[in-house]
This record gives structure tokens, sequence and C-alpha cells, in this order.
């Protein structure tokens, strides 16, 4: 059951990521997680394109380590969603990242069937939403939403729905399966997407010092984004911040803390990424920061910040019952005419 | 060289007032030398819906695979459990909010098999055709009724029965089009007159006159039904009595039950023949049923056992509160064991029928239940919770073979139930339906885990 309260809530945030790939993908989630205590946004979906069960579980470590053990069920209050898993694709197999995170760590994934199908958890989250108040994050392979356009009426979904897509370099494509869905993805995407290239956010690497200092806070068995970091390269090492960059620019758009280029055509050659600019195209590019100094502030202000208590919306505390009317009304309202 | 001349397939007992009596199959209506696919007989689909949720902690099966120790409501099915497939994780999407706010009750009832979300309204219905209707005119034409709508509660089909859905959400299952619910039987004499052809068109009046002189429709039929058993063996001969016997049998429930009501009552507004005690109205609404999948007189109905929301009590087991406020328990262990109670109550009721749907034999001595496939379930998982997701949901039987049943398969989350319902569809033959409500595929029935 799912309870608003008055207006319009934060921005639901669709994130998509081959999980477990590197600790980009963590700090990301990191990241979202951060603007949603903060409630400039709402996780509403988490899928893993990486076809591994221990990759999900890990993502669900950092979900409950956000959001708590408190709800199993979708769009309920609680924070904690079904994962999307991709059964198919490529590298399938478990990182040390992966190993690390879910070490001494519990999580609810003991099988397939604890995870969701990715179409239509994804198409699900989308009709719980309030017109244009989505935006997508993807952070890995195009496989995912690609399958999503062919669900029937997803389409019609996204164009109502989702405000914007956000895509970052890292990961996007790795196979020519890879390629073929984000080709799907940049010609059938009903709305606009923008691209974020490497060079992007280049100049604002995360830096490796933060995982050493700014996590203690965090209690035993400690922040998963740590045991990630640490798993992931030999300490201490900055680290690329494209992925963050994509959840960043697309919460915080109207900061302006990233330019973005003129409108284009984003398109696949080969294993490559090509942006075409021309009037009337829906795709733009992100471009590097004006002042890298304020998007790495913003990185590790939202990376670095504490699991927060989410309180209830709207929920009454008594029980609503269904309201029985012993007979018909006497006089039915008349519709509303339409123009 | 074999002579034998078979009766007809669809063959009727007739007599004055213009009773006729439904035949089952009889061996005598099978050519001496017919093919299996000749004789092989029709498969059934229904849904039989109970409102409110379950108490899903004394539902739900802690395990995956082949079927074991039931749980506590579903005990009473465990002589059955050969017979049946428990599901995990089928979800209705569409009786969730998605901004419309409260109405749950409303809108699981009339996402249920439509798989659509209503449009919230007391005045401007519109929800989708159900797959039941879809499958009805499909395969209706074969049979004289393309499907049955039962109940046993509530048939308003106006005001505002939850929180702005109108009664016509909580009080229908099956819908001919987005705009038409197709409101549930709920008379047990407008039943039998339906089926058997008595009385139909008569005024109240003259009805209650009748009904008060009534014979047995057996007494209208008894020509005809001698100059049968004439012409049939000793095999049909039994047979024949035994169905006979169990249209004598409704007969008398429907007598009772009158009898009951002017006892209790002579003004209620309770239709006529409506029995008091649950247990009994359940088993006259399902020996009715059975006689109409029987004789293949429908292959297609709904069953929706009380209305989606509603408040009855349960006198019969001891429980003289109302079942939603009941529902809504707030984790109060009294309030939970007594839903626990309605739940497991109520799945009696269906293990009982069950015994019969077995035993009833048809052509190729398969039974009427391995030749069916009935859901029951519910639209609420928890009623405490009102959530749409891992809904309540059994299937009964194995669809002439189509499906394996024994275990508890258990599906992705999420997984839509109108993947269900579209794998449904394709058992009862329906061509050319590629999606339904929000199917994202089919669902393999026989596939134990995907883990």
């Amino acid at each position: 059951m799912q309870f608003f309260g008055q207006g319009k809530p934060p921005v639901g945030m669709l994130y998509d990521a081959d999980f477990g790939r590197g600790v980009s993908q963590a700090l990301a989630l990191c990241l979202l997680y951060g603007l949603d205590g903060k409630n400039e946004a709402r996780v509403v979906s988490i899928s893993v394109s990486k076809p591994n069960l221990r990759a999900a579980a890990a993502a669900e470590v950092f979900g409950r380590f956000y959001a708590g053990a408190v709800s199993g069920a979708f769009g309920a209050v609680g924070r904690l969603l079904p994962i999307g898993l991709a059964d198919s694709g490529a590298d399938p197999a478990a990182t040390p990242l992966i190993e690390a995170v879910l070490k001494g760590r519990e999580h609810g994934l003991q099988s397939i069937n604890d995870t969701a199908e990715t179409s239509p958890l994804l198409r699900n989250a989308l009709t719980a939403q309030h017109d244009g108040n989505t935006l997508a994050v993807l952070n890995g392979p195009a496989t995912n939403f690609a399958a999503l356009l062919d669900l029937p009426g997803a389409k019609g979904w996204i164009e109502r729905k989702c405000r914007m897509l956000v895509v970052s370099a890292g990961g996007l494509i790795q196979s020519p399966a890879q390629a073929e869905a984000a080709a799907k993805l940049f010609a059938e995407w009903p709305g606009s997407i923008v691209y974020v290239p490497a060079e992007a956010a280049a100049g604002v690497p995360y830096p490796g010092a933060s995982i050493e200092t700014d996590f203690a806070w965090a209690a035993a068995p400690g922040h998963p984004l740590v045991d990630a970091y640490r798993a992931a390269g030999t300490m201490s090492y900055d680290t690329s911040s494209t992925d963050m960059a994509a959840v960043l620019f697309a919460v915080r758009e109207e900061d302006k803390l990233f330019g973005v280029s003129e409108a284009g055509t984003l398109s696949v050659s080969g294993n490559e990424v090509r942006f075409t600019p021309g009037a009337g195209g829906r795709h733009q590019q992100l471009l590097a920061p004006a002042d890298p100094e304020k998007v790495k502030e913003a990185f590790l202000e939202l990376v670095t910040a504490k699991p927060a208590v989410r309180t209830r919306r709207s929920r009454p505390p008594a029980a609503e019952e269904p309201k029985q009317s012993p007979k018909p009304p006497a006089a039915a309202a008349p519709p509303k005419q339409t123009p | 060289m074999i002579t034998r001349k078979a009766l007809p397939r669809r063959m009727f007992l007739r007599g004055a007032a213009g009773a006729g009596v439904a035949l089952p199959f009889l061996e005598s209506m099978a050519p001496a030398l017919a093919s299996a696919a000749a004789s092989k007989a029709p498969v059934r689909m229904g849904f039989v819906y109970v409102p409110n949720g379950m108490d899903i902690r004394n539902w739900n099966l802690d395990y995956e695979g082949r079927l074991g120790k039931m749980s506590r409501i579903l005990e009473p099915m465990t002589p059955h459990k050969e017979d049946m497939t428990v599901f995990g994780n089928l979800t209705h999407n569409n009786g969730r909010a998605l901004l419309d706010g409260a109405g749950d009750h409303g809108r699981c009832c009339a996402s249920y098999l439509t798989g659509i979300q209503p449009k919230k309204s007391f005045v401007d219905i519109k929800s989708g055709v159900s797959m039941d209707q879809i499958v009805a005119n499909s395969v209706g034409q074969a049979t004289r009724f393309p499907s049955l709508e039962l109940g046993m509660e509530d048939a308003r089909q106006a005001g505002d029965c939850d929180s702005g859905y109108s009664c016509a959400y909580t009080n229908n299952l099956a819908w001919r089009s987005e705009t038409q619910p197709l409101p549930p039987i709920l008379d047990p004499r407008a039943m039998f007159e339906r089926l058997f052809g008595v009385d139909a068109g008569l005024e109240p009046a003259e009805r209650d006159r009748r009904n008060r002189l009534r014979r047995s429709i057996l007494d209208f039929v008894a020509e005809d039904t001698k100059k049968l058993q004439g012409q049939v063996g000793p095999t049909d001969r039994r047979k024949l009595d035994e169905y006979l016997s169990s249209i004598r049998d409704i007969e008398r429930q429907l007598e009772r039950a009158a009898k009951d009501n002017a006892q209790v009552d002579p003004g209620m507004a309770q239709p006529y023949g409506m029995p008091a005690d649950f247990a009994e109205h359940f088993k006259l609404v399902t020996d009715m049923l059975t006689v109409a999948l029987q004789t293949d007189q429908t292959r297609v109905f709904s069953f929706l056992v009380t209305r989606e929301g509603t408040s009855r009590s349960y006198r019969e087991i001891g429980i003289a509160d109302g079942h939603h406020p009941l529902t809504h328990h707030m984790n109060k262990p009294d309030l939970m064991e007594k839903v626990s109670q309605i739940n497991t109550y109520h799945v009696k009721q269906v293990a009982a029928w069950l015994e019969k749907l077995k035993s009833i034999k048809e052509a190729d001595g398969s039974s009427l239940l391995d030749n069916s496939m009935i859901v029951y379930g519910a639209g609420l998982t928890d009623g405490n919770r009102h959530n749409h997701e891992d809904l309540p949901t059994i299937l009964l039987g194995r669809a002439g073979g189509a499906i394996k049943p024994g275990f508890r398969r258990v599906y992705r989350r999420e997984t839509p139930m109108s993947n269900l319902f579209l794998t449904m569809m394709d058992i009862m033959g329906v061509k050319g339906v590629e999606h339904f409500g929000d199917s994202s595929g089919r669902l393999n029935l026989n596939r134990l885990d995907l883990a």
C-alpha cells in the first residue's frame, strides 16, 4: 500500500548498474542514497545488469545499510526494494569487491527468486511515480533498459514518467551485445538522454584518502563502501567518478555543477559512442565542470553521509476502513466537461 | 463388425414446464471405436476468490519444490496436495495505489482478472475485459453458458464501496467490457433454474406459489429418464443414478435453505433459497457448479465467495467480528488468530469440494478435477498491510495434463499475475493473445525453480 503526503514527493530514481564490476558503482550508489537521505531524491528501483546473484546481494547490502531491513515490500514506506537482476549477459563472475561487501553482512537474496526480473520491476516503479518525476541513471551496459523498451506499454510509461536518462560511459560497452543494447537505447528511448563521457569527470576523481578517514562512524562490520574500495584496488588510490557524476548531475541538474552540450544525437559505432550535434536532437553530453572543487565537495558530502531516518509521510495510525454506503447516491455529480 | 449406436454427446432429459436436465458424459455416448482425442474431456477453467487477503504468516509455505507439510491455513488441502500448485511471488501491480490513494479493496478485486488498474470512481466505472471473458469468447460457443459468474454475498453495482471506488469494483470479478461488469448470480434458486430451465421468467409471486407446491425436477423428466435407463448398460445406469441423486440432493439443500430463511426472518433481503450457514451455502453453490462443469454446460466460471472488503461475520465458527475489521488486526494476536480461522474455514470448504470434483469420472477415466484448473486466492496478500505482491494463490487440478501439480512454484519477485493468466489462456486454446494486463511474458507452470 502506498501513501503519499501532500504535493509531489522528491524525484524517483531508477538506478541500473553492473554492480560489482568496480568500485565506481558502489560510490555512485552511496551518493544516490546520500541524496535520498537528504530528501532530494527517492530510490525507487535498483537493478543489476551483471548476471550474478551475489552482485545483486551486494547491492542489497548497501540498501540495508542505508535503509535498514525495514520492509521488503515494493512501494512500501521503507526503502528496501526488490533488487532487479539480469538473468543473462556478459561477465557473470563474482569479483573480490562483491565478496568483500558480503563478508559478515546479512542480505536477503538466497536464490534468484529473491530478485526481480528487471523489466517488470522498472515498469512497475515507473507506474508509481508522478508524471515527469522520475530520473533514470545507467552505470553499466544498457541491456536492462533495452529489454525494458521491449515490454509492451513500457515506452509510454517512460515517456510519461521519466524526465531524463543519464548514461555514464564506464561499462556501457564491453561487448558486441552491449554495443547493440546501447544503440537500441539511444535509438528508441522515448525521452531525453544525457551521456557522461569519461573526460567529463576526469578532473574530479574520488579521493582514496576519504575512505581512510570519513567512514569511521559506521558501526561494525563497518561501511560496505570501505570494504568494496579496499577490495577493488591497492590503497590508497583515487578513482574515476564518471558514475557518480551521472547521479549527481541527474539530481542536482539545476545547480549547474556541470555544463552540458547543445542538443544532438547519440549513436554507437563499433564499441564507441558518438555524439552528433544537431537541432531537434533529444540527446546531450555532459561537459567538464567549471568548478571541479564544488563537484568534489558534493561528492564527499553525499558519499560520506550517514544513513538518514526517513519519517513516514502520511500513513495514518488507525486502519482505514472501506467506506460503505448503504445505497447509491441520490444524485450523481455530472461528469466533467472536456473542452 | 461393431454396430453399437452411440447416444448424442450433448443430451438432455426433457420434461414438462420447460424442464431440461443436461447429462454428464456416459459411456454410451462414445462411439465404439472412438479416438482418444474424441473422448478427451475438455479443460475447465475457474476462479474462486476470497476477500481481505490472508493471514499470510499462516498461509505461506517455507519451502519450494514438492509439496510436503502444508501450512496451517492450507492444512485442509493435505489430501489434495498432489492435485494442487502453490505459487509464490505473483504480483498484481495494478492493484497497487499507483498514486490513486486509498481503496485497495476496490482496486484489487477489479484488477484481479482484468490486470488493469480501475478508474477511481463510483459513477464513471472503467476497468478492462477480464481474462475469463476472453476465454469465454474463445471457447464459450461450445457450451450452453459461455461462462458462469457466481457469488454468495452482496451484488450491489452502484454506490461507493471503498474510498471512492464503486461497488461494481468490489462486487464483481468478471468484466465483459471495460465498462460492463458481469454481476455474479447470488440466488441459488436462480442458479438452479438457470441450469435446469424451470420457472424461468416467472413473476416472483407465481414462482413462490410453485415453489411451495414444488415437485422435484426429476419428476418432470421421469419419463425421459426411464427411457434412457433402458437404453444404456449397467455402468451408465449406475452413473446416471448417482448423477440424478446429486441433483436431488441440490434440491433438498435449496428446500432446506428456503425453510431456514422463512424461520429466521420472512422479510429478509436475502434471496429465496440462500442458506444462512456459510458451509451449507458454499456446498450448494459448488454442487450446482459441479453439475454445470460435469455436464459441460460451461467451461469457464468465476466465484466471488464474498465481496471484497466484506465485514461478514463467521458465527458458524464462533467469530462474531466482521471479517474486514479483523484483518486490520494491528498485529494483535487474538485478532490474527481469528483471521487465520476464517482463512482456514474457507480452504476447508474448497477441500471438501475437491473431493467431489475428484470423484466424478470423465469419458477417458480421468476425474473432473484432472481436467480443471481452478485458481483459488485473494487480491490482497496481507489484509493488514494491503500489499499486492506474493499474492496467496493456488491452482487446483492438472488442466488435462498441461500442469504437473504437487509443487510449490516460486517465481521471481514482481512476476505479474497476468503472466499466469496468459498461460492459462494458452491452455484453454485461446489464440492470438500475446499480452494481457501488465504481463511481461508467460509463466512456465512446470518449471520448478530458476535458481
